[in-house]
């Protein structure tokens, strides 16, 4: 009697402690599922931003001494004007003020007689060129800046506030690397096939060309293109 | 008497074959959960590590906004001495000039009416529920950015970052980058703009108005304002480094 008791007890305990050991077994499965993985991502986020600091301490090293400099300047009344005109010279040319000439790529789409071209073609090349680094690009020598608009409206298509027949040839000038000469036609290769195999545009028949050119030329944007919108961003009033 | 023990051998049997079974499931949840303790530690260890980047990522990320902030107070400060410095020695004009190029080159802050708009994953996304068209792709953004362009926007930014003639908003592995910085969602799109127009090309969009339907549950807002900055160029301080093939190619 004593003896079955005992193994009741001893059975009731194994018991508990079972059921215990399950439901900890299940709590660890069910905890979080922090991997390997997820540490290398942050990790890998964390490098680039060190970088970036790094950067941006010795950009700002830099932009004080220049400050020093010009303060200085102002101080002893001798300033360095022309290290000021070559300042607003090299911001015109980013702005696309300036005409430019050097080693580019030269992009024509064609559709097939009598089809319009897409305005979102010509978009696509333009966002790849600058993907790739293009310094400078021109659409039917309109010179793109931030805000230039490619659209199209019914039978022509828009760039810069000018209407070009959507009919036409068009031809975009790109001023790249001609160090990446090589991976930049590969890939804007790929971009071409890709468009020539979209099953949606395919009946447009495009013909596109890609070609290197030792020495192209990017025309300016006059100041006082519409693409600027100067109106709207300094406003009479300032 | 012979049947009576049978009984009781049966019964033993039957009893032993129990404990066996118990004690072997025992003996498997013990190995197990010694197992689970091992494997919880290498956790504990990945679950130390996670935070520790996680406060350096942190650390980090102060450190950039207060760098960033340095950064736009020295282009303050630079371009207010190059005026003051142009303007006491009589060159108003090319004082004027630099700061009106400046402006085009997307150099300044400024402000005007136009909108806003924010796009963001579908809440709660699941990966293995729900479409890859519930989440914002870089081709989202270089789409709101070309209606707003081509609603006549004169500047544009995405997270604060300027959008200049050289920015690409471009997909490396899981991140979206512009600017050579990293974004996260939400992408936040400023425009300067006639505000209804801006408001027209993003409410009259096929392709948000289907992203944002309940089946794929995009995020996709937008509000006009009186008053919307865009940031200056963060690296307007060395765009030099943009113009290196066309600085002395100028005829």
């Amino acid at each position: 009697m004593k003896q079955a008791l005992v193994r009741n007890v001893a059975l009731t305990a194994v018991c508990v402690i079972l059921g215990v050991l399950i439901a900890l077994q299940m709590k660890n499965v069910n905890l979080s599922n922090l991997r390997e993985e997820n540490i290398a991502e942050l990790q890998t986020k964390l490098i680039d931003l060190i970088n970036k600091n790094n950067e941006l301490a010795e950009r700002n090293a830099e932009l004080y001494d220049y400050v020093q400099i010009l303060e200085n300047d102002k101080a002893s009344g001798n300033a360095q004007i022309e290290s000021i005109v070559r300042e607003k010279e090299r911001a015109a040319i980013f702005a696309g003020l300036r005409e430019v000439r050097n080693y580019g790529i030269v992009i024509t789409v064609q559709s097939g007689e009598g089809i319009d071209i897409r305005d979102s073609v010509l978009r696509q090349f333009v966002n790849e060129l600058r993907n790739l680094g293009a310094q400078a690009v021109s659409i039917n020598d309109e010179r793109l800046v931030a805000t230039s608009e490619i659209r199209s409206s019914g039978s022509n298509l828009i760039i810069n506030g000018n209407n070009y027949s959507r009919q036409e040839p068009f031809e975009i000038k790109a001023i790249t690397d001609p160090k990446n000469e090589t991976s930049i036609l590969d890939y804007l290769d790929t971009v071409k096939r890709a468009i020539l195999a979209d099953g949606q545009i395919q009946s447009d028949q495009y013909s596109i060309q890609i070609s290197p050119v030792p020495e192209l030329t990017v025309p300016a944007l006059n100041e006082d293109s519409i693409a600027f919108k100067i109106d709207l961003l300094m406003p009479k009033s300032s | 008497m012979k049947k009576k023990f049978q009984k009781q051998d049966k019964k033993k049997l039957l009893q032993q074959s129990l404990l066996f079974v118990i004690f072997l499931l025992f003996g498997i949840i013990i190995m197990n959960h010694v197992e689970s303790v091992r494997s919880e530690t290498k956790r504990q260890d990945l679950i130390f590590q996670y935070r520790e980047f996680e406060k350096q990522l942190q650390d980090q990320q102060d450190k950039y906004a207060r760098l960033e902030q340095e950064n736009k107070e020295l282009n303050e400060r630079k371009a207010a001495v190059i005026e003051a410095l142009l303007i006491d020695q009589g060159y108003d004009t090319l004082s004027n000039e630099l700061q009106y190029v400046r402006v085009l080159a997307g150099f300044t802050e400024v402000n005007g009416p136009g909108i806003i708009v924010t796009l963001n994953d579908k809440p709660g996304y699941d990966i293995l529920k729900d479409s890859d068209a519930s989440i914002v792709h870089d081709g989202d953004i270089r789409h709101v950015i070309d209606l707003l362009r081509n609603a006549g926007a004169a500047a544009i930014s995405v997270n604060d970052l300027r959008i200049t003639h050289v920015s690409s908003v471009i997909c490396i592995g899981s991140t979206i980058r512009c600017n050579q910085s990293r974004m996260l969602p939400p992408f936040v799109i400023k425009a300067i703009g006639d505000p209804v127009a801006l408001q027209s090309v993003i409410d009259g969009d096929e392709m948000l108005n289907l992203r944002k339907s309940t089946e794929i549950g995009l995020i996709v807002s937008s509000e006009t304002s009186e008053t919307v900055t865009v940031p200056p160029f963060m690296e307007a301080d060395q765009f030099q480094r943009y113009i290196t093939l066309l600085e002395g190619n100028t005829p």
